[in-house]
């Protein structure tokens, strides 16, 4: 098995890219938001909270591009600062996700049989779990706030990561050059690491771009109901919540963060979508896309093969 | 294996699950914010003394061992009795079933229709595969599937309720007024559901049953229709079902932006007004039905799909 060296994967995807206007339109689309986030202090005109009831509710104008809202304040610094929290919360919740998955996948797919087994039992368990109902519950515990619900998303959505690198650990485990190296007295460790990761490294960029797509969806979603961010935070989904009192006078003051929440969403869908046909041409079943926030990513338990 | 160990098997795979939500909703009770012994006596109109409070605790069992407390806690909830809401001193069982209906219509009229929208869309499709007409649905899918339905939702009650005004803003749980929220719910769906229908329909036009009704001399459309979609759907179908268990529920975001009066809605108020014993009931029953409509729905399959293989 040839094992593509990360410069060779780099070239080959970004040329494939290139080439792919939708998945270059979608890279750009993510690269502008990650970068209004990064340098929200800077770009931003107003302060996101600052309240100024005397300019309430104004159309938009050079001072105020966006016009502002119910408390007069500034729109566009809010849906500026609103791209930094999201994205930071998208992020983290990214991180846990891997930071669980990755280790449950290459435990499952080393050692096989028994903990495999349970390992595998629990992640479909969670893959079915409704996250609405998780969160809920989390919320009823501990109250509303976004912790809890970035909690929950990393308590249910680390199974596919796993799924993917046990597979890879599966395939790659029997293969000639891995055990040359472990006769050759290479540490598990360095093997897994070393040829594992990076054989896996395709299917979980595309699955983490895809994801964090999912988790921005849902994050705004829960804000938006009210279990997520509070009030009087700069957040898309606590925005288009306020919003709604003043739909039939300011309809505007909805359009912008719902249009924040659909762009990015779209732009990590085309770039996910891109990314997976320039990484791995031949496996674009075996990824999940993504669905609507609130639709429970349910792994079909009626694949035939899943009957033995 | 035969149908019926599958089935067997099925059903013990949701024990664990069950088990699991039973945990997470008893845990709810214990992690109130207030002392239940103390809410209850107070809700009961009498002095809050610290005998009170330890006399309605031995009534309600709370001094007993955890252990205990769970398997009284699940006698009762097998007995449907889920406790009284906080809030309006009734049943939680019966509030509850009392708003299923409408979120169950809700559900049933998003499945339907989504599926309604995905078919023209996707036999269409397939059959001017790879032109502009194709390209467009794709890119039309691409963006319903990526549409969160909180947005949607607030653009269709803007433009159809208040703008063109020709649905009432507060959708109450009236059969009449249902399309904007089942609408708003199915968009979503049917985007995903024309990709796969349209990638199943490719692939069965080249089957060799759809060559032969083509040589039998029925034309191009009624091959597609007649057999072509009978045999494509099936997968669909299997997602719908899927899906519909999550439907079921309740839409937070829909419920809450329609004021849709189903169980969704209910749940978000009453976390607001930190109603614990309604988020516990809430809990149970929804994951409940959703397990057990799953279940219902894989069981379906093995008499509906004969291909698939009970080995």
């Amino acid at each position: 098995m040839k094992e593509h060296t990360d410069t060779n994967l780099l070239k080959r995807t970004f040329s494939r890219l290139k080439n792919d206007k939708l998945a270059l339109t979608g890279g750009i689309i993510v690269l502008l938001f990650i970068l209004a986030g990064a340098f929200a202090t800077y770009i931003a005109p107003h302060d996101p909270t600052a309240v100024n009831i005397e300019n309430r509710l104004l159309p938009s104008s050079w001072e105020y591009p966006l016009g502002t809202d119910q408390l007069g304040r500034d729109v566009l610094s809010r849906i500026i600062y609103g791209t930094q929290v999201t994205l930071r919360n998208a992020f983290l919740v990214l991180a846990g996700i891997l930071i669980i998955g990755v280790p449950m996948g290459m435990i499952a797919g080393y050692t096989g049989g028994r903990i495999d087994n349970f390992i595998m039992r629990v992640a479909d368990i969670v893959l079915t779990f409704p996250s609405g109902i998780l969160a809920l519950a989390v919320v009823g515990m501990m109250g509303p706030g976004m912790l809890n619900i970035m909690l929950v998303l990393v308590s249910l959505w680390w199974a596919p990561f796993a799924r993917v690198i046990r597979g890879a650990v599966l395939k790659i485990k029997e293969k000639d050059f891995v055990m040359a190296a472990e006769a050759a007295g290479t540490s598990k460790f360095q093997i897994i690491v070393k040829h594992i990761l990076l054989n896996a490294a395709s299917p979980i960029i595309v699955l983490a771009t895809l994801n964090v797509a999912s988790i921005i969806m849902h994050i705004a979603g829960f804000s938006f109901i009210g279990l997520g961010t509070q009030p009087p935070a700069a957040d898309w989904g606590v925005m288009l919540n306020d919003s709604r009192e003043f739909i039939a006078t300011d309809p505007a003051l909805m359009l912008w963060p719902g249009l924040a929440i659909m762009i990015v969403i779209f732009g990590l869908n085309m770039l996910g979508e891109g990314l997976n046909e320039a990484l791995s041409p031949h496996t674009q079943k075996g990824i999940q896309r993504i669905k609507p926030w609130s639709v429970q990513r349910k792994v079909s338990t009626l694949k035939e093969d899943t009957y033995e | 294996m035969t149908k019926k160990r599958f089935i067997i098997n099925r059903i013990l795979q949701v024990i664990p699950m069950l088990f699991i939500i039973s945990i997470i909703a008893f845990t709810l009770s214990h992690f109130s914010t207030g002392d239940v012994a103390e809410i209850t006596l107070r809700n009961e109109g009498g002095q809050v003394t610290p005998e009170a409070v330890d006399a309605v605790r031995a009534e309600l069992g709370l001094d007993k061992p955890l252990v205990t407390q769970y398997f009284n806690w699940l006698g009762n909830v097998i007995k449907l009795d889920f406790g009284t809401s906080f809030r309006s001193n009734q049943p939680v069982w019966d509030e509850i079933v009392y708003r299923f209906p409408a979120t169950f219509m809700l559900a049933l009229c998003a499945a339907v229709l989504s599926i309604f929208l995905a078919i023209p869309m996707a036999m269409i499709s397939a059959k001017y595969k790879n032109t502009w007409i194709d390209h467009s649905f794709r890119v039309i899918s691409t963006g319903g599937a990526t549409m969160p339905d909180f947005f949607l939702g607030l653009l269709l009650l803007y433009l159809f309720a208040i703008h063109l005004d020709i649905f009432p803003v507060v959708a109450g749980n009236q059969l009449q007024h249902i399309f904007l929220p089942a609408f708003t719910l199915s968009l979503g769906y049917a985007a995903i559901y024309t990709r796969l229908l349209r990638t199943n329909i490719i692939e069965v036009m080249d089957a060799t049953y759809m060559k032969a009704a083509k040589i039998k001399g029925l034309s191009n459309n009624a091959v597609l229709i007649k057999h072509g979609l009978k045999n494509a759907i099936i997968p669909c179908i299997t997602l719908m079902g899927s899906n519909f268990g999550t439907l079921v529920t309740g839409s937070f975001a829909v419920e809450m932006i329609f004021s849709w009066n189903g169980i969704g809605k209910f749940a978000l108020e009453s976390i607001k007004a930190k109603d614990l014993p309604v988020i516990q009931g809430y809990i149970l029953f929804v994951a409940i039905s959703f397990v057990l409509i799953n279940l219902i729905i894989d069981i379906c399959y093995t008499y509906i799909d004969p291909k698939i293989k009970l080995k």
